[in-house]
């Protein structure tokens, strides 16, 4: 019996239950690799013909799967992190990075895959259907060749948007040739193929579309962060950089710079950010640009005033006069003194981001990526509040909890308890 | 005192000279910027010749110190250019706008300050005790609820399930048939849900910083001094403690009249309110150049102003900060 829950129980806890639950998918996956090892031998060019960036994240992800299993079985003892107490912001906070790095293993259909409307719009959650399945199967004789397998694995796993030999059905009726489905809708299967049938089960239900919204919330959840972690990266060059030259240089360079982010304080950043974003267009890498030069206004101010404090010290004037260039006097001497409090502003700003982001995409302003974020979730909820609660509560409960494990670690690192 | 309103001034001047670089940025970034404002209010089918005429009536095809030129002219004239969408002069369109985003903001932000302050002084007295942790608790968790989640879950609960508030606009329909007092009671009705919307996370964001600064200020030697001499509690916390804390939520405070002031675009747009905030996204979308630059202004006007007089009562409050401040 183990006496106290640490962190390392609660990720292998959470490794094997998705191993258990995935393990087709996982299985599949292993297949997927042999067949496109075996094929990058054998078929002349594969990688150019056939391979795709979705594949790799589909290959990589139960082998960071056992990866994670290992290392945290193999260091619990080393790092430090690993066998402190559970608590709900570190749970949610591997739960987070378990959906960032396993979106594909983890999510059970294409966040964009429609199933036919009549059955599967506005599902509420935890509802259980059947999914048939028309599989052709030709000659028992006729072996395929590696290629063909290779597409037959690759298409398990990226299902089309609309596929007509998947459908979703109430209930299945099979009797020798005429399968019956749906209110006494029958289909006749084409000759030399198959039905196979197997269960589904929505536990958040789905949209208005008939699309998944477990799925959709795991890629959403894999979207908001990296958009969040991106801008944050844009916001710490710019804040580090203006700041260090605001502080370190001339006064005149100081009082422009100083005038200047006066002015953009001014203004409520949103419409700065809704202004660029009707000029420019609104596509992904806009938006996290954008959203990463909204806010280096509090880094610079900190950046800056350390700067000040810190350039009359010896050990500045010693390396200057050694010759050291100002970019490694950067580096070297400021950024290992500024970096507390940086990563302090950095936390914050990163909920800022989400928050920013969130709320850009529930007015409908960021366009449409190929995968949800949070915020458009939400925003295309909205209009059926009234008959399907579960669109908004969903990605709502992640928003909040990611803000409430962000504030929390900012906290802890304001405290230095980290 | 002389040298305090030179000082004063010269804060103003420098005010004035960022809102103007504002404005002339904005200005620039909005010529340089892709997109045509004539496409969005003539159909393409019609002939070319259409668009070049409107083009002149807009003076869009005027070279760019030309155009900026009448841009500080009608700054000059208070009239802020010609709104290309509403056919109307700026200052009037705004003038629609702006005495409810004032009303709105200016409730919220008394709700905000009257409930917290009222909250501090009430639970400073009973320490530990039940409410004080419910809300210490409240403020950080509600602190990571965006705005938009409270005023969906309202809408939800109140308008959709209960059906006890309408769920947009800010009148009824036969709004214009009512009686003086009726109109009061009716926009009160459509208010309660957006002011919550609006104030509540600012009123628990508001009781956190005053109930930490207050905790300080009680841990001080002055307040120990005055409890040994007698002097009785009520006394001790209006007269003492209280100004003490006051000065970083009065800047707090200041940066948020100013957000408000600017347009609370999220609230107003899940209410379907009439407010600066949505007024300036449509400006931008639509491409309404003259609308867009009135509406920055104004909204830079609001936040410098609003910190401004924050500054002045911190001042007021303690006086030993005038130096620091100015």
């Amino acid at each position: 019996m183990i006496r106290k829950f640490y962190i390392w129980h609660y990720v292998v806890f959470i490794t094997s239950a998705i191993f258990i639950l995935r393990f087709q998918e996982v299985l599949n996956s292993f297949t997927l690799l042999y067949y496109s090892i075996v094929c990058f031998f054998t078929v002349e060019n594969f990688f150019i013909n056939y391979y795709s960036f979705s594949q790799l994240d589909q290959i990589l992800s139960p082998i960071i799967l056992f990866a994670i299993l290992v290392l945290v079985i193999l260091k619990r003892n080393r790092w430090k992190f690993l066998s402190s107490r559970i608590c709900f912001s570190n749970a949610m906070l591997i739960v987070l990075i378990f959906t960032f790095l396993l979106t594909p293993l983890i999510a059970p259909y294409n966040p964009n895959l429609q199933f036919n409307l009549s059955v599967s719009k506005l599902l509420s959650p935890f509802s259980s259907k059947k999914i048939g399945l028309i599989v052709d199967y030709s000659d028992d004789n006729y072996t395929p060749t590696k290629i063909e397998k290779y597409i037959h694995f690759k298409s398990i796993f990226e299902r089309e948007v609309v596929d007509e030999n998947y459908f979703l059905a109430d209930s299945i009726i099979t009797s020798n040739d005429i399968n019956i489905y749906q209110r006494n809708t029958e289909i006749t299967l084409p000759n030399g193929s198959n039905l196979k049938t197997q269960n589904a089960l929505f536990i958040f239900g789905t949209d208005e579309f008939g699309r998944d919204i477990f799925s959709r919330l795991i890629y959403a959840t894999r979207l908001s962060l990296f958009i969040g972690a991106l801008a944050v990266g844009i916001t710490f060059i710019l804040g580090l950089i203006l700041g260090f030259i605001s502080g370190y240089f001339s006064k005149l360079i100081d009082g422009v710079l100083n005038r200047f982010t006066e002015m953009l304080v001014s203004v409520p950043t949103i419409f700065l950010v809704i202004l660029f974003l009707a000029m420019f267009g609104n596509s992904l890498m806009v938006v996290i640009i954008l959203l990463g030069s909204a806010g280096w206004m509090s880094l610079f101010k900190i950046v800056r005033g350390e700067v000040i404090s810190i350039k009359n010290k010896n050990f500045i004037t010693s390396s200057k006069l050694i010759g050291m260039s100002n970019w490694k006097i950067l580096i070297n001497d400021f950024l290992p003194l500024l970096l507390p409090s940086i990563i302090v502003n950095l936390v914050f700003q990163f909920a800022n981001v989400i928050i920013a982001e969130s709320a850009l995409s529930f007015l409908g302003l960021t366009g449409n990526h190929l995968y949800p974020t949070w915020g458009a979730m939400i925003h295309q909820g909205q209009f059926y509040l009234e008959q399907a609660w579960w669109i908004v509560l969903l990605p709502s409960i992640f928003l909040i909890s990611t803000l409430i494990v962000i504030y929390d670690f900012g906290r802890k690192f304001e405290l230095k308890e980290i | 005192m002389n040298n305090s309103w030179f000082k004063f001034s010269k804060r103003l001047l420098s005010y004035v000279v960022t809102l103007f670089l504002l404005i002339s940025i904005i200005f620039i970034l909005l010529r340089i910027s892709p997109g045509d404002p004539v496409q969005k209010f003539i159909s393409p089918d019609l002939h070319p010749s259409v668009a070049e005429k409107m083009m002149h009536e807009f003076a869009l095809d005027q070279p760019l110190f030309v155009q900026y030129g009448n841009f500080i002219k009608n700054l000059l004239s208070g009239e802020l250019g010609f709104s290309y969408n509403f056919r109307q002069p700026v200052s009037s369109v705004i003038g629609t706008a702006l005495p409810f985003t004032l009303l709105f903001s200016l409730t919220s932000l008394i709700f905000q300050l009257a409930i917290s302050i009222s909250l501090v002084t009430y639970v400073s007295k009973r320490k530990g005790n039940f409410l004080d942790k419910c809300l210490e608790k409240l403020s950080l968790g509600i602190y990571s609820v965006p705005t938009m989640l409270i005023g969906l879950m309202l809408l939800y609960i109140f308008s959709m399930k209960l059906e006890l508030f309408p769920s947009s606009d800010l009148y009824s329909l036969d709004y214009p048939y009512f009686s003086f007092f009726e109109k009061m009671i009716d926009i009160i009705w459509h208010m309660t849900l957006p002011l919550i919307t609006l104030s509540l996370p600012g009123t628990l964001i508001f009781y956190h910083y005053l109930k930490s600064n207050v905790d300080i200020s009680y841990r001080k030697n002055f307040i120990l001094f005055l409890i040994a001499n007698g002097k009785s509690e009520k006394e001790i916390f209006s007269k003492h403690v209280l100004p003490n804390s006051l000065s970083t939520l009065i800047s707090v405070v200041g940066v948020e009249l100013g957000i408000l002031l600017g347009g609370a675009l999220i609230t107003e747009t899940i209410f379907g309110l009439p407010g600066m905030g949505r007024l300036t996204v449509n400006a931008i979308l639509l491409r309404d150049y003259p609308l867009v630059m009135g509406a920055v202004l104004i909204s830079g006007i609001f936040v410098l102003l609003s910190n401004f007089i924050a500054d002045i009562i911190k001042i007021n409050l303690n006086k030993r900060l005038k130096a620091e401040i100015l």
